[in-house]
């Protein structure tokens, strides 16, 4: 007969093996609140920026650089005697602002184009297909590189060169969901009732697949973030003296080996926003599926 | 010799003929609300050369009791009681390295879908020249032999082609027979055979259900035969166990449970076949 | 199969083509006039005449979709016009770089590959245990972390502190370990998770089930029977990601000062070295198309069930 001890043992180890057990399902939820709150709490930052930044975050005074932390300078200065703090809070605006801009343009590209391509059907789907087929294969940072290697780098162009490359995997998803919810019977009913092509896809389409457009958008706003900083960290995005997270990263590599806080700081932000974001969507991708 | 038909027979661990006896087992699946009682007091004997049909709905808890014989239950399931005794030996208080060495000795399994039962990127004569090693320590071409021989012996025919094929090539029928012979290569005393039929076309029914019953005929292999179809249990079977929620409502022979079912349960299963 | 490989190769051409217009329409579009950046090299104050005959010279006067068709016919035959800031044939400022980007790949691969199997694979064995807890938190990081950020970090750690590269310049080392690292850990939580659930999925069938019941032990039944079937979907993703490691090294390049093509790349965008930044982007993505479709082919070869069925 089992002994009582071995017993216990096995029941918990079989209860940790259950990988839906509920530690985890407290935990997911969990990480998603957390995330929600902490990107929230960014958005406010970058909402009210201009009032809670304790300086003005483009005055230079050379006089006071590279000082550590005071109550005037919250998280001290940078090399040009700039407020860290202020140019992070800063930061987040224009994060949030640009990858804004990036998200709005890739989905104003990708969702016509992927309802059309889904609705449609039969040769101007193919055609579509095509294309973004084309745009997908292409490797996407070398295009984007490109694209914003030869025009003036600026953070305009350089939202244009992403948006310009990364629309064609959503185009395809939006594509997809459109074509399953076109088979679906409540569509034949709109078609009995003789709606026009426009109202079916803005009215039914459209409101379906809306859910799912935000869990999407929502989990690649991370990316984006981290890809804007990467860009202007190499100089192709936003330019000095704005104050962005990746500029900050790219202005302290010279003084790396004297003050490496300022390398600290700023990637810390990009961090834990990106971390946010993510969190948030993937707490919403798991609400929406159950 | 008239064999008991009573299942609980005390004496059975000495008797010669007992190659399965499962006395009391209770097993149970861990789940994070609350614990479900798969098997529920389990009392179960195999014999040398007998068909035993373990019969029930889905959900009944048949496949887990093989699965607990075989030693290869799922990771949340706890066994909670009882013993099960293979060969003689108490395989539930054995410890746990040499529990796979007696278990794969002393008895072999089949289970439903035999094309999901072989590795999809293996051979055929890989997968049983790899059984084949496993028991006895010859060489790799000692062992192909006994493999080609082993494939004749479960009716296949060209051996020698076959072992160089994928499992995707095979038919179900073939793949099952190619099961039978991994499991049953050295003679193992027992066999569990676990809806064996069931996803297979009714002609290779027959064929599967032959084979098994030359088996047994031939070596005296004791066969668990587990399914939820009674038109198979009449075919070959010689003892049957109805399973319903975890226990054994009734057992007996064939003719028994067929002819003068007690149960209410085995009277409504025998009425809904027939 | 051969004929997959045809179809591919068909595909291959429009992909090819794309990347070419979009390339060449991009230099075309590009701030500053070509012609007048060239002439301000040769002459100190190039006069309107001279501007306009280096025009001509050079064929930007041409209708785009001509100087777009000769372009193309040029870089068929290896040509890919000159630098402008050394005079030297792009092809061969290509072919001086790539070495070190390649090396700085395959090395990131190598440990990629360590990384992610390993930590796949024990993951899914040893599901729920702390092993699995790490590579989940070690996932959800390497996708939220800034990879350059990462590489500056370590580049404070293992230049300015410990000294073990120079932080200012110059590839001394052999092997770009380091940047391989940034690299490989930010890279790796897609295929540990990738791993993981397959090797999940892979230990649930019931063909582990069967060859545990032979009696096969635990270690062969994880290497020999697991490994195999849950290993095969993720090269084809391994292909595509080292050609992502190829294109996307410029970075970590440029932090480590390694002097490979992606450096080069960005150093030609701050220089506005137009021909050399097509040339950079034509040979990456052509070279990476390529490299998907040998992995593809590849994976038709290994897996039993693509080369018959």
């Amino acid at each position: 007969m089992m002994q009582v001890k071995t017993q216990a043992i096995k029941r918990s180890n079989a209860w940790f093996h259950s990988s839906d057990g509920i530690i985890n399902r407290i935990l997911t939820q969990k990480a998603a609140v957390f995330g929600f709150v902490i990107v929230a709490l960014i958005i406010i930052i970058a909402i009210t920026a201009s009032v809670i930044a304790p300086n003005d975050p483009l005055k230079v005074n050379m006089s006071m650089r590279l000082k550590g932390p005071s109550s005037l300078y919250w998280l001290g200065t940078d090399n040009l005697g700039r407020c860290i703090a202020s140019r992070l809070i800063w930061g987040a605006r224009m994060s949030l602002i640009y990858s804004m801009c990036v998200l709005g343009l890739m989905m104003a590209i990708s969702i016509p184009i992927g309802l059309l391509s889904g609705y449609a059907g039969g040769r101007i789907d193919t055609f579509i297909m095509r294309t973004i087929d084309i745009f997908l294969s292409l490797p996407t940072f070398l295009m984007a590189l490109a694209i914003a290697g030869m025009l003036e780098p600026s953070v305009k162009n350089m939202i244009i060169a992403m948006a310009s490359v990364w629309w064609a995997p959503y185009a395809r998803i939006i594509r997809g969901m459109a074509m399953q919810i076109k088979q679906q019977d409540f569509m034949l009913a709109a078609k009995a009732a003789a709606c026009t092509h426009s109202q079916i896809i803005f009215r039914h389409i459209l409101r379906n697949i809306a859910p799912s457009i935000i869990v999407m958008a929502t989990l690649e706003i991370g990316s984006i973030i981290l890809a804007i900083a990467s860009f202007s960290f190499i100089g192709l995005g936003a330019q000095p003296p704005t104050p962005e997270w990746g500029v900050m990263l790219s202005d302290s590599k010279e003084f790396m080996q004297t003050q490496p806080q300022l390398m600290i700081y700023p990637g810390v932000a990009i961090m834990i926003t990106v971390m946010a974001f993510n969190l948030l969507g993937e707490g919403l991708k798991n609400a929406i599926q159950n | 010799m008239q064999y008991k038909t009573d299942q609980r027979d005390d004496q059975a661990i000495q008797s010669e003929n007992v190659v399965l006896d499962i006395r009391g087992l209770s097993l149970e699946y861990i789940m994070p609300d609350q614990n479900i009682h798969a098997v529920v007091d389990l009392n179960l004997v195999a014999r040398m050369g007998k068909i035993t049909a373990l019969v029930g709905e889905s959900g009944s808890g048949k496949s887990t009791v093989a699965l607990a014989v075989m030693g290869i239950q799922d990771k949340n399931a706890v066994i909670s009681g009882g013993e099960i005794y293979l060969a003689g030996t108490d395989i539930l208080s054995m410890p746990k390295k040499y529990l796979r060495a007696y278990i794969s000795n002393h008895a072999g399994i089949i289970f439903q879908d035999p094309i999901d039962s072989l590795n999809p990127l293996l051979t055929v004569g890989e997968q049983l020249v790899e059984a084949i090693l496993i028991h006895k320590k010859i060489t790799k071409n000692q062992a192909r032999t006994i493999a080609l021989n082993q494939l004749l012996a479960v009716s296949l025919t060209q051996p020698g082609e076959l072992m160089k094929k994928y499992p995707f090539m095979l038919s179900g029928g073939m793949c099952q027979r190619v099961m039978i012979a991994i499991a049953s290569v050295f003679r193992p005393p027992l066999l569990i055979a676990d809806e064996p039929t069931t996803a297979l076309d009714v002609t290779i029914q027959a064929q599967i259900l032959h084979q098994l019953d030359s088996m047994r005929k031939r070596d005296g292999t004791a066969i668990l035969l587990i399914t939820h179809d009674l038109g198979v249990v009449a075919e070959i079977a010689d003892n049957v166990c109805i399973m319903k929620d975890g226990h054994i409502v009734e057992s007996g022979t064939v003719d028994d449970i067929f002819y003068s079912p007690q149960h209410t349960y085995t009277r409504q299963l025998l009425a809904a076949a027939l | 199969m051969l004929k997959g490989i045809g179809e591919r190769l068909f595909t291959l051409i429009p992909v090819l083509l794309a990347i070419s217009l979009i390339t060449f329409v991009l230099g075309s579009m590009s701030s500053g006039d070509t012609a007048r950046t060239l002439a301000e090299k040769k002459y100190d104050r190039p006069t309107y005449e001279q501007i306009e005959e280096i025009r001509t010279e050079m064929g930007f006067d041409r209708p785009v979709l001509v100087q777009y068709a000769s372009w193309l016919k040029d870089a068929m035959r290896g040509d890919l016009g000159f630098s402008y800031s050394n005079d030297r044939p792009v092809v061969d400022e290509i072919f001086q770089y790539f070495p070190k980007t390649l090396q700085l790949a395959l090395l990131s691969l190598l440990f990629l590959i360590i990384i992610s199997f390993t930590l796949g694979i024990l993951s899914a064995v040893f599901s729920g245990s702390w092993i699995d807890k790490i590579s989940r938190i070690y996932c959800f990081w390497s996708v939220s972390m800034p990879e350059f950020w990462f590489g500056l970090i370590l580049l404070y750690i293992f230049g300015a502190r410990l000294g073990l590269i120079s932080v200012l310049g110059g590839s001394s080392t052999k092997f770009p370990v380091i940047p391989a690292l940034t690299m490989s850990i930010c890279s790796g939580g897609i295929y540990v998770r990738l791993i993981r659930t397959n090797m999940e999925e892979v230990l649930n069938k019931g063909y582990i089930r069967a060859a545990r019941a032979k009696g096969v032990s635990e270690y062969k039944i994880i290497t020999k029977h697991a490994l195999k079937n849950a290993t095969l979907p993720v090269i084809n993703k391994l292909g595509i990601g080292f050609g992502s490691l190829l294109a996307g090294s410029a970075i970590i390049e440029s932090i480590f000062s390694w002097n490979g093509l992606g450096n080069l790349a960005l150093e030609s965008v701050k220089l506005k070295d137009y021909p050399v930044v097509q040339g950079y982007v034509l040979f990456m993505a052509v070279f990476m198309v390529s490299i998907n479709m040998a992995v593809d082919i590849l994976c038709g070869i290994i897996d039993p069930r693509l080369k018959n069925g």
